[in-house]
């Protein structure tokens, strides 16, 4: 059978493919736009679900910095003049009577000092010499960490009072200790 | 019977032959497929673009509350590297109650202190009495079996006679390996 191929189906035929390679070139357009949407809608619900985390976090993330931010006023409490020093001694003064202990003297050294690896922060050295029973010192040293400000104990030289009191559990201590108050030097975190 | 004398190309052509009918039926096939594709793509083109808006929208919604949570967290980040470097520092410090009640504990009757020192290169330096010589023995054993301490050396005993009464001083370094923070060396 042979096919006889009229005009109008050549017409037929020739805008079929136009319509056609019309419709591919269209789809593959449409294509190309979807994918590179797709991955910004992919990007847009990562941001989204990582913002609406954070802000789900924001009472934790609040409560953290409170707490923080508490640790952090222990370090500025402590200003170097006449009223800072006698706030500091008046604290010392309270932890010594919870501890059942005397403070006998309370020197401030002249220079304050700085961490070899964190200069960042100061330190006032205090020499303090206290007397009472060993268990009123442990408890004194126990306190001295809760204390407002940030206090740590460098050194420490113990005596007996009376060498002759052989009665261990009730004999007097005699103690020297150098206090370090360690404070930011006034410089507070900011945002 | 009926017979066609006429050659095929003069026969009367079908109205219709199945042939162009399969041509045409199957390039509006095509078509149709192509165009139901385009459909596809666009709709689906309307529901990403729909989706992106909706998240910009949520985004922006959330926008104040995002940058609170930012700003926190920022200050959160400091203050943290803050009290790092804070607890660092404290770490640098002996932790005297606990070495004082490792030191009471591994005391016994008959043994008594007059005087403990601790040293800035860890070491307690202590000094004490005792009715019984053997004493200082238990109370050394007793101090190197701490997990406290490193290790304790007896450095001397003495016999000393008070009014009749002899006891024995000694002296004992006790390696804590807790020693000073270190300071710079300029101070301003």
């Amino acid at each position: 059978m042979q096919l006889k191929i009229g005009k109008n189906l050549i017409v037929f035929i020739v805008v079929g493919l136009l319509i056609l390679i019309g419709l591919s070139a269209g789809f593959v357009y449409l294509y190309n736009l979807n994918t590179q949407k797709v991955a910004l809608r992919l990007q847009k619900e990562n941001e989204l679900n990582i913002a609406v985390a954070k802000i789900n976090r924001l009472p934790k993330l609040k409560e953290e910095v409170s707490v923080l931010e508490a640790e952090e006023q222990r370090l500025i409490q402590f200003v170097p003049d006449k009223e800072g020093q006698a706030e500091f001694v008046w604290e010392l003064q309270d932890l010594a009577e919870k501890s059942k202990i005397t403070i006998v003297s309370c020197d401030i050294e002249k220079n304050f000092k700085k961490y070899q690896d964190n200069p960042e922060f100061k330190v006032y050295q205090w020499r303090v010499t206290i007397s009472g029973r060993y268990s009123g010192l442990v408890d004194f040293l126990e306190l001295l960490p809760r204390a407002k400000r940030s206090v740590q104990v460098s050194s420490l030289k113990i005596n007996s009072i009376s060498e002759d009191d052989l009665n261990r559990g009730n004999y007097k201590l005699n103690v020297e200790m150098m206090l370090d108050l360690i404070t930011s030097g006034g410089e507070k975190v900011t945002k | 019977m009926k017979i066609n004398l006429l050659p095929q190309e003069f026969r009367p052509q079908p109205l219709v032959s199945p042939v162009r009918l399969g041509i045409i039926i199957g390039g509006m096939v095509l078509i149709l497929v192509a165009l139901a594709g385009v459909v596809w793509q666009y709709l689906v083109l309307r529901n990403e673009e729909r989706m992106i808006a909706n998240y910009t929208v949520q985004l922006e919604i959330r926008k104040a509350a995002l940058a609170e949570a930012n700003d926190i967290e920022a200050r959160l980040n400091k203050l943290k590297q803050r009290q790092a470097a804070i607890n660092k520092i404290i770490e640098t410090y002996p932790e005297y109650p606990v070495l004082l009640k490792t030191l009471a504990g591994a005391l016994r009757n008959d043994v008594w202190l007059t005087s403990v020192e601790a040293t800035t290169d860890g070491f307690f330096k202590i000094r004490g009495e005792t009715l019984f010589f053997n004493f200082i023995g238990d109370f050394l054993k007793g101090l190197s079996q701490s997990e406290t301490y490193q290790s304790a050396r007896l450095i001397n005993v003495d016999e000393v006679d008070n009014d009749g009464v002899t006891t024995y001083s000694f002296q004992i370094d006790i390696e804590t390996g807790e020693g000073a923070p270190k300071y710079a060396a300029e101070n301003r």
